[in-house]
């Protein structure tokens, strides 16, 4: 961590050199690299995933249905993956999932880690009843089922909206994250870089931004990387229970299409593709992060990762 | 005795934390748009079963006596009737819960043995093919999308091989045989546990694989190992009373830290494989918009979540001699 | 008559990102039984680096290049793995810092004992290992009582001297005492190094003292080896190390323990510390010597003998030394 220290005086050019070399050294570490080339793969799927429907109407993941099939067929050239039971493509809602998935996963782990950070820097430097509080709700969080709080919402509030879903995800999924960066705040305190800013006057405000936030900032980084998986693993669950949102074509509605109407038996070509999407998807985020955590500090590894 | 006083003051803590859970339901129930009425009482009720159960629940009191009684209430065991069963909730759950129990603590118990097992015997062979080809399978294991996995298991194992049940936990062609024996049900259940039971251990079990490797690799740079190794022990003395039991701990505490998730895992597995325990409850209560069962489910599982907590954390303290309560 | 142990040329590499090293580089010494020789050195001087290689538990990135170590007459070097782990702790046993976490923390200390007493003693029974370890508290000052004790409940002192009843557990015939009371305060220390040579007496062990501070060996040992950048620079007796320092170095080290013997921590000699990357033609002490002269830069100190016991490596030494 020395050079992180180092990037307090001379601010922000150094530490944009230690993340070059990070990602260099991410790129050669054969797990981090299998993961970035998954994910390669995945955004050319979102990327392309509005081609379909522009090729012809029947291709519309949701609504394209084709004049000539009114149900579940195998893989064709006119449809590569076959077509589901009311014959809508399931090649496009394949490639309409994973734009759903990508957009839940980043920014319900984006979310979640800005709160986690906020409040673990705010917790950790504040100290006193300010960290008990904060901590002790925490905790509480922390022992709920994410999945069945988004679904006793859902009982409550009745449909909800993939952003509703997706702010939900990440209203649950802070705890883990301010925990470790909370401890890591704490031994920030200690150094020496702190006090010294203090000295020169600097507000509680500057010293947590400018000071302590740049420090946790890698760390955030691995966190935000181990939640996008279980962000896209809550959606695509709640997907499956059939309590997602109707105007979205997610992977985990695909599979429960094939569970209600039950083709899970005669449809393997239909019951494969988006489990495989959504357990790689999920895989290559998490090699990610797990490279990325044995390349940032090997003794940080394993806290609160679930 | 001190370690009585811990559990009591934890108890306490869970005691308060539950409160809290508790009142923001309350809350949320009165708050949710509609009629907060309508979600206590089945609008298919009969007009004298509703004056009973309105009064029961004080549900034509302000909302403040209201929050007084839903909390007496639930300490008397009263839940409210369920709209689609029509029974008490409290009853519905009482039958619920021994069969989640049952799948949930099997399988997580049986995955962390074999996960911290195997992990614990890989990391000794750290760098070697089978460690690759074994961490890499708990990683695919760890990330899999478990109703998909359940849905494979199902049609592999029910309907490809043909040699598990779809669905359930028992045959009631056997069960309604007045010479069925206890053992011939246990088998009965244990029969259709093997696939909802077989994808909760795969997910588990790679996890907790992957966390025991990692401790392990941890503890063995540590100076005790080093003093294990210069005392001229055997390398599997050292891995086994040395190395793992310390390597151990951290798994234990992640076991806690990931209850929860877990518990959403056990109820998606209920729900594909129709296994009749709380988590499978409350996904149909909640589909159903039967609100008194889905709040009771949700409450019990907020209460087994916080009291395994407990149960790990004294593990934990039992593997621990440094820790003092 | 042949020594205990003797190391002959011995040196050892490490490969690390920046390059190999040598962290020990041809050292020689013997060993008596029922004597004990003191190693000294600042940290990086590879004074560890042999303890570690005696008992064949380097680390996985160093590598022996040339060398024996002969222990009872075999080599140790040569020996497979398998006969090594049955000499450790059985012949050679190692005393580790007390502040280092070298106990297993969730294992009762007197366990830890039983459990190298029943290894390489397979024919003890459990009663007498137990007893054997109580005896061995006695001896060092611990109660019998606190046998079943965790490490985190003993103090600093306490640890230490179970750490040395650990070493002494099956009676071997070499110690390796690597910093036995660094990290100590004054008064522990006292005691534990007045503990550390009533039992050498006692047992006619022969111990190989490594420690950063020349006024412990002092107390210990008999015979006491200077060591600078992997190299062995001065060895000789106490004696003579003390009263006749030969090399630069050596005189620096007493110098600086003398200026600060109130509180017994010894200042470190001026100079920055050698760097085994990048080392210094000629002699590797010339950089901080105070009285360097070209040649130092240039040529490669050899071997000077003082006396049948008292050698250094220091061209200065040919000048005054007759």
């Amino acid at each position: 961590m020395k050079n992180t220290e180092i990037a307090m005086t001379r601010n922000r050019p150094y530490w944009r050199q230690a993340l070059d070399e990070n990602w260099r050294r991410l790129r050669r570490n054969p797990t981090g690299r299998s993961g970035l080339i998954l994910l390669l793969i995945f955004a050319l799927m979102a990327a392309s995933s509005f081609i379909p429907p522009l090729i012809s109407p029947i291709y519309n993941p949701m609504h394209g249905v084709d004049p000539h099939i009114s149900h579940t067929t195998g893989p064709s050239l006119r449809h590569w993956l076959g077509t589901d039971f009311i014959g809508r493509d399931i090649f496009s809602q394949l490639l309409a999932g994973a734009r759903v998935a990508f957009m839940v996963g980043i920014t319900a782990a984006f979310m979640s880690v800005v709160l986690g950070v906020a409040i673990g820097i705010l917790a950790g430097y504040a100290g006193g009843w300010a960290d008990t509080v904060l901590m002790r709700l925490a905790d509480m969080i922390m022992v709920m089922p994410t999945l069945l709080v988004v679904l006793m919402a859902a009982a409550l509030f009745g449909q909800l909206s993939i952003w509703t879903i997706v702010a939900m995800i990440a209203l649950f999924r802070w705890p883990g994250v301010s925990r470790v960066i909370r401890a890591r705040i704490l031994s920030l305190k200690q150094r020496p870089f702190i006090e010294a800013a203090r000295i020169a006057g600097a507000s509680h405000l500057r010293i947590m931004t400018r000071h302590l936030l740049p420090n946790v900032l890698p760390l955030a980084l691995l966190y935000m990387t181990f939640r996008v998986t279980s962000a896209i693993i809550i959606e695509a669950a709640l997907a499956f229970l059939g309590f997602g949102d109707p105007t979205t074509v997610s992977w985990g509605m695909m599979l429960q299409w094939v569970w209600k109407t039950g083709h899970m038996f005669q449809a393997p070509y239909w019951l494969l593709p988006p489990g495989i999407c959504i357990s790689l998807l999920t895989l290559s985020f998490y090699m990610l992060a797990r490279a990325m955590d044995e390349i940032l500090d090997p003794r940080l590894r394993r806290r609160g990762e679930s | 005795m001190s370690l009585k006083r811990y559990i009591i003051r934890r108890l306490a803590e869970m005691a308060i934390i539950f409160w809290i859970i508790q009142t923001v339901l309350f809350f949320l129930f009165h708050l949710a748009p509609g009629d907060p009425l309508s979600r206590m009482v089945d609008p298919g009720m009969t007009h004298e079963e509703e004056m009973i159960l309105t009064e029961q629940l004080g549900l034509r009191e302000p909302v403040g006596t209201q929050y007084l009684y839903f909390l007496g209430n639930f300490f008397r065991g009263r839940f409210g009737i369920s709209f689609h069963y029509g029974r008490p909730v409290a009853r519905i759950i009482a039958q619920r819960l021994p069969n989640t129990i049952l799948l949930f603590t099997t399988a997580v118990i049986l995955s962390a043995l074999a996960g911290t097992w195997l992990g614990k015997l890989i990391s000794w062979r750290k760098e070697n093919r089978t460690d690759k080809i074994i961490t890499v399978g708990a990683l695919v294991c760890h990330t899999l999308f478990l109703p998909w996995i359940a849905m494979l298991m199902l049609w592999f194992g029910a309907f490809k091989l043909g040699w598990f049940p779809v669905t359930g936990m028992i045959s009631p062609e056997l069960w309604i045989l007045p010479q069925a024996t206890a053992p011939e049900k246990a088998l009965d259940i244990a029969w259709h546990m093997i696939l909802p039971m077989a994808t909760l251990f795969l997910i588990h079990f790679g996890s907790y694989l992957l966390i025991m490797r990692s401790s392990m690799l941890e503890t063995l740079t540590e100076d005790y190992i080093f003093t294990a190794r210069a005392k001229g022990l055997p390398e599997n003395v050292i891995r086994d009373r040395h190395a793992a039991p310390n390597a151990r701990l951290p798994v234990v505490t992640s076991v806690g830290l990931s209850l929860a998730f877990s518990i959403n895992g056990g109820a998606l597995t209920e729900t594909v494989f129709s296994w009749p325990g709380i988590g499978r409850e409350l996904v149909f209560a909640v589909s159903n918009n039967d609100y008194p069962l889905a709040l009771g489910c949700f409450l019990l599982i907020a209460a087994v979540v916080l009291a395994a907590n407990l149960v790990v954390d004294v593990l934990y303290g039992y593997l621990d001699p440094r820790i003092r309560y | 008559m042949q020594s205990l142990l003797e190391v002959k040329d011995l040196t050892v590499s490490y490969t690390t990102p920046a390059g190999k090293i040598l962290a020990v580089d041809r050292v020689s010494f013997q060993l008596e039984a029922g004597r004990s020789l003191g190693l000294v050195g600042e940290s990086g001087s590879g004074k560890s680096t042999i303890g570690t290689a005696i008992l064949g538990l380097l680390a996985d990135n160093a590598r022996v290049e040339t060398g024996a170590i002969v222990f009872e007459g075999h080599n140790l070097l040569e020996a497979d793995q398998e006969t090594l782990r049955r000499l450790r702790w059985k012949k050679i046993s190692m005393i580790f810092q007390a502040a280092m976490n070298a106990l297993n923390p969730i294992m009762p200390v007197g366990d830890q004992i039983v459990e190298a007493i029943r290894v390489h003693e397979p024919e003890v029974p459990l009663t007498a290992a137990r007893q054997r370890v109580a005896d061995l508290f006695r001896q060092v000052g611990i109660p019998a009582r606190r046998l079943r004790d965790y490490p985190h409940q003993y103090s600093g002192g306490m640890r230490q001297r179970a750490i040395i009843a650990m070493a002494l557990a099956c009676n071997p015939r070499v110690i390796i005492a690597d910093e036995p009371t660094t990290a100590l305060d004054v008064i522990v220390q006292d005691r534990i190094l007045k503990t550390i040579i009533r039992l050498q007496d006692r047992f006619d062990i022969g111990i190989l003292l490594i420690s950063h501070d020349i006024s412990v060996t002092a107390e210990v040992c008999h015979q006491i080896g200077v060591m600078y950048a992997g190299q062995l620079v001065e060895i000789g007796t106490k004696e003579e190390i003390l009263t006749t320092p030969a090399h630069p170095y050596t005189r620096a080290l007493l110098e600086a323990h003398i200026t600060l013997s109130n509180d017994r921590q010894p200042a470190p000699v001026p100079g920055p510390a050698a760097d085994l990357h990048r080392l210094p033609e000629g002699c590797r002490f010339h950089g901080r010597c105070r009285r360097p002269d070209a040649n130092c830069r240039r040529q490669t100190p050899s071997w000077h003998s003082l006396s049948a016991t008292h050698k250094v490596l220091c061209r200065e030494a040919e000048s005054n030394g007759n």
